[in-house]
């Protein structure tokens, strides 16, 4: 009669573990996904919902139309430089929040880039220094600085034209801004490249569309999958300053 | 004694062996899937709706939605739902899924796809890195694996250390929150036939 029993058992734990949706659920060992998901604390998300679709049709009928036409006439070599040229500018802030983070390697290597860029690289439009040395960028901004020392994120803001972003996030820009050389700032001693807020302005909507130009597709792909557009950009963003912030 | 220490020797041997070939085996049928991605991709004599049933196909066998369906909502909300519901979500997000990953896949068209190393990370748990790499950079994929009686299979990708699952957790949680499952499931549907 034990057997029996036993059999019947062995038969019933069979037959319940052939049907997957009835199997025990065993979240405990997916270490990533045990907890439930605890939606933060998000006083935005009204205004980050309408930020959301603002943002998306913005891209969709303004943005992407000229950044099409951007990309049919100028050719991904010339856009690639470009990019570059912007990028290897911007060494200050990486170089400034590298040291913070006494990421004391990185600076130098960041250093490095910026010299043989500049120089070689005939003013940072080519990256020799990737190419022959492979010297990799290294980039820091003062969130991720903030975060390098426990700094938490805050709640959400979706920024208009931007995207997502955080409280932490966005102030930040104001500081990465004095060491940026293309941000214009009246009254201060050291405008670098540009004169007034126009200019200021007028280059960094060329480099916005240029960035923006390379994206299109997979933005479209990502919001093809998309169930619900804010939470998921949402996510993404934070899941990718996360990693940023732990390298 | 000394039999014993060679005994134990090559079992461990052996046993290293046996390692290293799952995850070979895993490494050759992800290229196997990649190259059957590229060669529809680069094959313009399919029209779309061939290269992406192509493209359904290279991922055949690979995933486990059902455990994927399960995690992206959690525990809580899982046993409170009827075998009916159960079914019905489990083959919408499996659709969902699908879709997006053919979506995803044409970005490739272009790209060098190359398989690299496969890790155990944990008794039963392996990642296995792709990356794709562009002109400019390089992004990428890890497949993570789980073993699931004598098979492995993927639960969760990241994509430029982005999880695929949790973006999925992150919006699930937000429709739940306000809504019912049977919102979410009508979500689903709404997006299937968008």
């Amino acid at each position: 009669m034990k057997k029996f029993l036993v059999l019947i058992l062995v038969f019933v734990t069979l037959a319940s573990a052939e049907d997957s949706f009835d199997e025990e659920f065993m979240d405990d060992e997916f270490d990533d996904f045990k907890t439930e998901v605890v939606t933060d604390m998000d006083p935005l998300s009204g205004y980050n919902r309408v930020m959301t679709s603002f943002n998306d049709n913005l891209y969709e009928y303004a943005v992407f139309p000229v950044a099409r036409g951007y990309v049919y006439v100028v050719p991904e070599v010339v856009r690639d430089s470009v990019s570059n040229f912007f990028d290897n500018l911007k060494y200050p802030v990486r170089l400034v929040n590298n040291l913070l983070q006494l990421k004391i390697v990185n600076a130098l290597e960041e250093s490095s880039r910026f010299l043989l860029n500049s120089t070689v690289g005939l003013l940072g439009l080519f990256d020799p220094a990737e190419a022959f040395f492979d010297l990799k960028e290294h980039d820091e901004d003062f969130g991720q600085t903030l975060g390098y020392y426990g700094v938490g994120g805050g709640f959400h803001i979706v920024l208009p034209f931007f995207g997502p972003s955080n409280v932490r996030d966005v102030g930040s820009l104001f500081v990465d801004w004095q060491v940026d050389p293309f941000f214009y700032q009246s009254g201060r001693s050291y405008n670098i490249l540009t004169q007034s807020v126009e200019q200021s302005i007028g280059v960094k909507t060329f480099e916005y569309f240029n960035e923006h130009s390379g994206n299109i597709e997979a933005y479209e792909a990502l919001k093809k999958g998309a169930v619900d557009l804010y939470p998921l950009f949402k996510d993404v963003y934070e899941q990718r300053r996360a990693k940023e912030i732990a390298e | 004694m000394i039999k014993f220490i060679i005994n134990a020797l090559l079992l461990m041997g052996l046993s290293l062996n046996a390692q290293a070939d799952e995850l070979t085996v895993l490494q050759d049928d992800m290229s196997q899937r990649v190259d059957k991605v590229i060669k529809a991709l680069k094959n313009d004599s399919l029209t779309k709706l061939q290269q992406n049933r192509e493209l359904e196909s290279a991922g055949e066998g690979l995933f486990d939605y059902t455990l994927m369906a399960k995690l992206s909502i959690g525990k809580k909300e899982w046993l409170k739902l009827t075998l009916a519901q159960k079914k019905e979500f489990v083959k919408l997000f499996e659709t969902n899924m699908k879709n997006s990953y053919i979506e995803k896949s044409h970005l490739l068209s272009d790209e060098q796809v190359i398989v690299k190393d496969a890790v155990k990370v944990k008794k039963n748990r392996i990642h296995l890195t792709v990356t794709v790499e562009g002109k400019k950079d390089a992004t990428k994929l890890t497949y993570k694996y789980y073993l699931k009686k004598g098979k492995w299979l993927v639960f969760d990708v990241e994509i430029a250390d982005v999880s695929i699952l949790k973006t999925y957790r992150a919006q699930f949680a937000e429709i739940l929150g306000s809504n019912s499952m049977d919102a979410l499931i009508q979500k689903l549907k709404e997006k299937q036939s968008s």
